[in-house]
């Protein structure tokens, strides 16, 4: 790990460079304060504070154990946080449930196993539409006169973000039997569909292979440029530095450093919680 | 011999429209309703006490309230008391535990329900259960017993058709789409904003209601209802059906109700008298129990898959459509 964090990150005519300068970033969208999460004696995330700024991509990376799963578990609201807030949107989310979150705008995508496996692709991708017609009961009975052509045009914006992320000719698989990295995709296909105003990623590229890992994180730059928040719990560094604007870095449930990317290569601070030394 | 065929068919239409129901839950959402049983006999209860009249002290058969009420109120009623059955029952399971705590629970309330009707004579008419249940229009139409029964089956038919088209419009809207997300992956069904209590809670009330209204037909049909009858082994033999059929989809969970309520229980039942007279029942769910191992092992898709949804290409109509029933059993996709 240690080697990853110094090594030059390969590039690829596939992704994106890293940009040079900041794109423009709007107020913080996200504002975590003091967030702990704590399992009995162990304190999994232990005072954690930060900001994320709308348009802007947020890494959190560190060791393993370090608390940056658990910590965008409780952002995103599947996990109940011992004590903080989760300032979103202008309101705190904190301990309120991951649906209440995701209706707010923020999507959560899943670190393993976040597909609906015996879902086709397009549906995985229709069931995040926010309010249709159709998806409460008296709607459902009114038949397909009622919610049909809205359900339509959610079919055709479904396939345009599924040819964004060369998925189009996967509409009818399972999502059961795509690849690893194919999952993912879906998953970050699934996320835009619910219209969001923050992507929380946890380990979009892990577990998948080089290609697909180039393909997810040409795409999520694509997001980022577009404007939308992202904040992404990544291993893989090159990845990190080439997509987000700022990295914060997490050891034993604490926040021990944040900035660019290059900046945290030479911190020592860094380098010892990677090499397993705090 | 025709009186036994219409008698198997009322009870085999029963048997679909109470099977629909828990496809709901469980084929579609993924709740193990291991209380089903409880809300058929809810609806039985209801369906009685509202035909037999005001409780006499001097009769036989003592409950707490009664009405005579004409057809079809008493199954009305009994899919409104199956359905807040099905509200308090949900809010009392679903909200706090995970789906396997949730089915353990929900096994104890069947178990509970039973006991409950069986220890207060004065309630249900305890243990004994009730009989004499009047039957809708039987002393009107002056039919004969088995004109009665196709008249009765019917009636019974036409509230399937009603069922059906109740679970169709669910299974095919957007609505039915959450309902399999939610089976498929809780947390994932929940990131995207759902709330997945509520998804829950929503089918424990339709389901029940479903399972109500299967208990009031029967009973008005048989004329008798006691706990004996909807003991919680009843629950398995109903999960079987949707198991062998096909969870997921409607004409293979009717299917498996023809199968295993029609024939299998029922071939059981036609076995030689061997060794002990309670051995045939004791045969029947031992080959109940074996035929889930078997469809579970070597064909948990049942007889009839969920069918893979597709959509047209060509969506300004806004249908969708499945693929074709060999699709279906081949497991490919029929492309839009």
């Amino acid at each position: 790990m240690a080697e990853q964090l110094t090594e030059t990150p390969a590039k690829s005519t596939a992704v994106p460079a890293e940009p040079e300068v900041d794109r423009v970033a709007g107020p913080a969208i996200l504002r975590v304060v003091d967030l702990k999460v704590h399992f009995g004696a162990v304190r999994a995330v232990d005072g954690v504070s930060f900001e994320v700024e709308t348009g802007t991509a947020v890494g959190l990376i560190g060791p393993n154990g370090a608390g940056k799963s658990t910590a965008l578990k409780a952002i995103g609201g599947e996990t109940s946080p011992t004590s903080g807030q989760v300032v979103f949107d202008g309101t705190d989310l904190a301990g309120r449930p991951s649906h209440v979150a995701a209706r707010a705008g923020m999507i959560r995508t899943f670190q393993l196993g976040g597909e609906f496996a015996r879902l086709t692709v397009m549906e995985n991708l229709l069931v995040a539409v926010p309010r249709q017609r159709g998806k409460s009961i008296w709607g459902a009975l009114g038949g397909r006169k009622w919610w049909g052509a809205e359900d339509a045009a959610e079919v055709r914006r479904a396939r345009e973000i599924l040819a964004r992320l060369e998925l189009r000719d996967k509409e009818n698989e399972y999502a059961s039997d795509l690849s690893g990295g194919q999952r993912k995709l879906v998953e970050i296909g699934r996320a835009l569909m619910a219209r969001p105003k923050m992507l929380l990623l946890d380990e979009p590229m892990a577990g998948v292979n080089r290609s697909l890992a180039r393909h997810i994180e040409a795409a999520l730059s694509a997001l980022r440029d577009d404007g939308l928040t992202l904040l992404l719990v990544e291993h893989e560094l090159g990845s990190v530095e080439r997509l987000c604007d700022r990295v914060l870095v997490m050891a034993q449930g604490r926040q021990i450093a944040s900035g660019h990317m290059g900046q945290l290569r030479s911190r020592q601070e860094v380098l010892d919680a990677y090499l397993g030394g705090r | 011999m025709a009186y036994y065929v219409l008698t198997l068919a009322v009870y085999v239409v029963v048997g679909i429209i109470a099977c629909w129901g828990l496809n709901l839950q469980f084929g579609d959402t993924g709740v193990l309703n291991f209380a089903y049983i409880l809300f058929v006999a809810a609806g039985a209860y209801t369906a009685s006490i509202l035909s037999l009249g005001h409780p006499n002290a001097s009769s036989y058969q003592h409950y707490f309230w009664g009405a005579h009420l004409p057809w079809p109120i008493p199954w009305l009623a009994a899919a409104v008391v199956g359905g807040l059955l099905g509200l308090l029952v949900g809010l009392l399971v679903l909200r706090r535990l995970r789906g396997d705590y949730q089915a353990m629970v929900l096994l104890v309330v069947s178990i509970m329900g039973s006991y409950i009707v069986s220890a207060d004579p004065g309630f249900l008419n305890g243990g004994v259960g009730l009989a004499l249940i009047p039957q809708p229009f039987k002393g009107v139409l002056h039919l004969s017993q088995v004109g009665y029964e196709v008249f009765y089956l019917a009636l019974a038919v036409l509230a399937a058709v009603a069922v059906f088209e109740v679970v169709r419009r669910i299974n095919a809207s957007p609505l039915g789409r959450v309902l399999r997300a939610v089976r498929e992956n809780e947390a994932a069904a929940a990131a995207v904003g759902h709330n997945v209590a509520a998804v829950k809670l929503l089918v424990m009330v339709i389901g029940g209601a479903i399972a109500a209204l299967a208990g009031a037909i029967e009973v008005q049909f048989i004329a008798a209802w006691a706990p004996a009858g909807w003991d919680y082994t009843e629950t398995f033999g109903l999960f079987a059906a949707v198991i062998v059929g096909g969870r997921g989809n409607l004409g293979g969970v009717a299917l498996g109700a023809l199968l295993v309520q029609g024939l299998f229980l029922e071939g059981t039942v036609l076995l030689p008298n061997i060794g002990n007279p309670a051995l045939i029942g004791a045969i029947q769910w031992m080959s109940l129990g074996a035929l889930i191992l078997i469809f579970l092992y070597f064909r948990p898709q049942g007889v009839l898959p969920e069918r893979r949804r597709t959509y047209s290409s060509d969506i300004t109509t806004g249908r969708n459509r499945l693929a074709s029933p060999l699709a279906a059993l081949t497991n490919r996709s029929a492309r839009g």
